[in-house]
């Protein structure tokens, strides 16, 4: 159905993806899978039209689609997931997918009510098919930005059925979402490719689930070779052993934490605490309040009741900018590089607040994550996912901070890249850190953490360390999937 | 051989050289308005009038120092007088932030009120610019006319067209590129202008970086001012000062901010030059042009005019409508404007 002959795409001196041919044939469920940094992304915005290829052919059915853009590969039936308009409703998102809609002419709509309306009301029922075909019954008249990540996939997924295509590339669907969510989005996949005849290819991380889907699966190979770790010791030089004694009270604690962004409270009695050289993970299921949890203690969340203390010290009405002075790193979840800006300029970023030399901390990550060096005059938007995140971790270090806060890491990055950035994050907990992190790879996480929160529906349910959280039962079976 | 001689030079007399000159003013104005909008993410409708404000200023210090005696011949006197320019509109962006567009910062508005706002301050800061100075005509150039006559060309050249380059079109594009140059020095090399980038591109990541939102925008303001002050003083020398023509003058600034990519400073800078010659590329007529190429017998009967010289702000029009049409993230992929 879509044949790609000798694909090149260069940024700069970069190649993205290198010359790659493939087919996919109609009625498929094709897997992408690959390495980060392979192109893969970069391949299906080629496929997609996003960026017209430096060389090479895309056929639809033996029409040549090479560099069309997206809104005319639209029109042929082939879509790209995109995100939601977070200001539209669930029912609005899907309603204003299908494109020619009679309304959209002021002449029509003022005069041809009937048509229009009769047209509207076909569009509404197939939106009510959609969102019941997906089970977003219940948040139908919710905003879109108000929704948890895996409603948002499903709506992704939505507005693709809206248009009626031919074939759909899904970019990473299942990134952040849990087991229980994952199954339904991979059982919706199945169900619209044998009831409705949908092709589907995909990029996924998630080995269970593209076994489980995707008949062929293509394994695309890094577009460059790949970059050989150094061997040795790892630790961050000027890496303190920790000689201080356990002290009574945690370095950082989120006591009794109750609040939310406007009326309703997300996280009630909520207690977090993290310890100088300890990793602590807050898991549990989607829409428990576990970034909230950790925005509240970073103070981006209004406190109702409970307080926050950093070594002792009362922090609870400080801003979130008094606390990054204060020792405080955080690496939000999204948008957490600069895109525009070269990786050096983006960790120069990170430094803003020390005055006077940053070569040291700038050599520290660099050590820490030696490709970030190799590419540091490169702009952070052109960079692979994986790579990307570690330039998120290194711009929160170079303040040299005392605690550093993760939200999901990991989301949205192959098993290969997770792991290591995993190791990285032991690196730096060995250096003395205080590391708090909210994951969605909930079972990963504990193995690495020292200690770890499970919230649901914003209050602790389980808080035990890592080793004793995966050894329990009953946590194993509601939230690691058995 | 001296057709085509005579041809491109009849070109660059009338079209090149004053679209040069014209993209320069504009791309200091356009610079402005893409600076502030990359950081107060609005579009400053005031922007204009700012260079009217500043240039009357110049104007005025102009008077005084030509009524002391005081000159740098053969260069015009409102180039010493440009501080002064530069001082004012400073204080009345810093003013109107204070008074207007602080509060709406502070709620969190969206961009259009504060945009609405911003036509406000436009049509206060037009009432003050006429209160003070009138709403006529007035003559901001002194010192020598030119830097290559028409006459003298001809004479070196031997050719039938003359090529006339004012002084007060060299000296824009000199400054212009000064000018644009310092700021691109400023913000890619300097603490402050990487703050300022990095605020444009994520204001929460850099607030988290410990970015000063207040000193970003304080800046925003002074570099806003001082290009709207220079734009305004280029072409006040050039052609002459009149406060309705930099009302005018809005719109190809903003279809040039926006052609680039708004908030993207190359995105401006080449946008105007693009606005700037189509407006005299379309508005030339080419008769006589054609005439020196086509054999006499296909001699053109019309002006081979595509648009009267009226038509001139119809041109960023169509651009800007152009631009919005098919490509509203402009040429560099700037914000879409909202």
């Amino acid at each position: 159905m879509i044949r790609v002959e000798n694909l090149h795409l260069h940024f700069g001196g970069i190649r993205a993806v290198d010359g790659v041919s493939l087919e996919i044939e109609q009625g498929s469920i094709t897997g992408l899978i690959g390495p980060n940094g392979a192109g893969k992304t970069t391949l299906f915005n080629v496929i997609a039209g996003v960026y017209p290829p430096s060389e090479g052919r895309v056929f639809l059915q033996d029409e040549d689609i090479t560099g069309l853009g997206p809104h005319q590969l639209f029109h042929r039936g082939v879509l790209r997931t995109a995100h939601e308009f977070s200001s539209l409703t669930v029912a609005e998102n899907l309603t204003t997918v299908p494109a020619g809609q009679a309304g959209e002419e002021l002449l029509n709509a003022w005069f041809r009510r009937g048509r229009v309306r009769a047209q509207e009301a076909e569009i509404r029922a197939r939106a009510a098919d959609v969102i019941h075909f997906l089970g977003l019954d219940e948040v139908a008249g919710e905003r879109a930005g108000a929704l948890s990540g895996g409603q948002k996939k499903l709506l992704e997924l939505g507005r693709t059925m809206m248009a009626e295509p031919r074939i759909v590339f899904l970019d990473e669907v299942g990134a952040g979402v849990n087991r229980t969510l994952l199954r339904s989005i991979g059982d919706a996949i199945l169900r619209l490719n044998r009831e409705r005849g949908y092709t589907f290819c995909m990029i996924e991380h998630d080995i269970d689930f593209i076994s489980r889907l995707c008949q062929p699966v293509i394994v695309m190979a890094l577009a460059r070779r790949g970059q050989v770790r150094p061997a040795g010791d790892r630790l961050l030089p000027g890496a303190r052993p920790q000689t201080r004694r356990r002290p009574i009270m945690s370095f950082l604690i989120g006591d009794g934490m109750t609040g939310g962004y406007g009326d309703a409270d997300i996280i009630r009695n909520c207690t977090i605490e993290a310890e100088q050289g300890e990793i602590a993970v807050i898991v549990g299921p989607n829409g428990a309040g576990k970034s909230t949890a950790m925005k509240a203690v970073f103070g981006m969340v209004m406190l109702r009741a409970g307080a926050v203390l950093l070594d002792g010290e009362d922090i609870t009405r400080l801003s979130p900018q008094e606390r990054v002075r204060k020792g405080m790193g955080f690496v939000p979840q999204e948008r957490n590089v600069f895109t525009t800006m070269s990786v050096q300029e983006n960790l120069e970023m990170g430094a803003y607040i020390r005055a006077g030399d940053i070569a040291d901390p700038m050599a520290r990550v660099f050590d820490l994550f030696p490709i970030l060096k190799e590419r540091r005059r490169q702009i952070a938007g052109e960079l692979s996912g994986g790579q990307r995140q570690q330039v998120a971790i290194g711009r929160a270090l170079m303040t040299e901070p005392r605690v550093l806060m993760l939200d999901e890491p990991t989301a949205g990055v192959s098993p290969v890249v997770m792991d290591d950035l995993f190791d990285r994050i032991l690196e730096i907990r060995a250096t003395g850190i205080a590391i708090l992190m909210v994951e969605q790879n909930a079972a990963q996480a504990l193995s690495i953490a020292d200690r770890g929160y499970v919230l649901v529906t914003g209050e602790n349910r389980h808080t035990d360390t890592g080793a004793a959280l995966l050894a329990d039962p009953e946590v194993r079976r509601s939230f690691l999937g058995g | 051989m001296t057709d085509v001689a005579n041809a491109i030079v009849l070109l660059l007399n009338f079209v090149i050289v004053p679209g040069v000159a014209y993209g320069s003013q504009l791309a200091l104005g356009a610079l402005g308005v893409t600076l502030v909008f990359g950081i107060l993410r609005f579009a400053n409708f005031a922007h204009g009038d700012v260079m009217a404000f500043g240039t009357m200023v110049v104007l005025l210090t102009t008077w005084w120092f030509q009524g002391m005696g005081v000159g740098i011949a053969p260069l015009p006197t409102a180039l010493i007088a440009l501080p002064f320019g530069i001082a004012a509109a400073a204080a009345f962006n810093l003013t109107a932030d204070r008074l207007v567009f602080r509060f709406y910062r502070r709620r969190k508005s969206p961009p259009v009120i504060l945009l609405i706002a911003s036509i406000g301050v436009m049509f206060a800061l037009q009432g003050i610019v006429r209160l003070i100075i009138g709403p006529n005509d007035q003559r901001l150039a002194d010192g020598a006319r030119f830097i290559i006559k028409a006459s003298e060309f001809k004479a070196a050249t031997g050719l039938k067209e003359g090529l006339a380059i004012k002084l007060s079109q060299g000296l824009t594009v000199a400054v212009t590129a000064i000018a644009v140059a310092a700021l691109f020095l400023f913000l890619q090399r300097s603490r402050a202008g990487k703050a300022m980038r990095a605020y444009s591109d994520n204001e929460d990541l850099a607030l988290l970086s410990g970015v000063n939102p207040d000193r970003v925008v304080l800046y925003a303001w002074l570099i806003a001012a001082t290009l709207a002050a220079v734009a305004g003083t280029m072409y006040g020398i050039d052609k002459s000062f009149k406060p309705f023509t930099y009302f005018q003058l809005l719109l190809p600034t903003f279809s040039s901010a926006i052609l680039g990519g708004i908030g993207h400073p190359v995105g401006a800078v080449v946008g105007a030059f693009i606005v700037a010659l189509s407006e005299t590329g379309v508005t030339y007529a080419y008769k006589k042009f054609l005439r020196y190429l086509l054999p006499e017998s296909w001699e053109p009967g019309g002006l081979v005019q595509l648009l009267s010289t009226d038509y001139k702000l119809a041109i960023s029009f169509v651009i800007l409508v152009v631009v919005l049409l098919v490509r509203p993230t402009g040429i560099f992929r700037g914000r879409v404007l909202s």
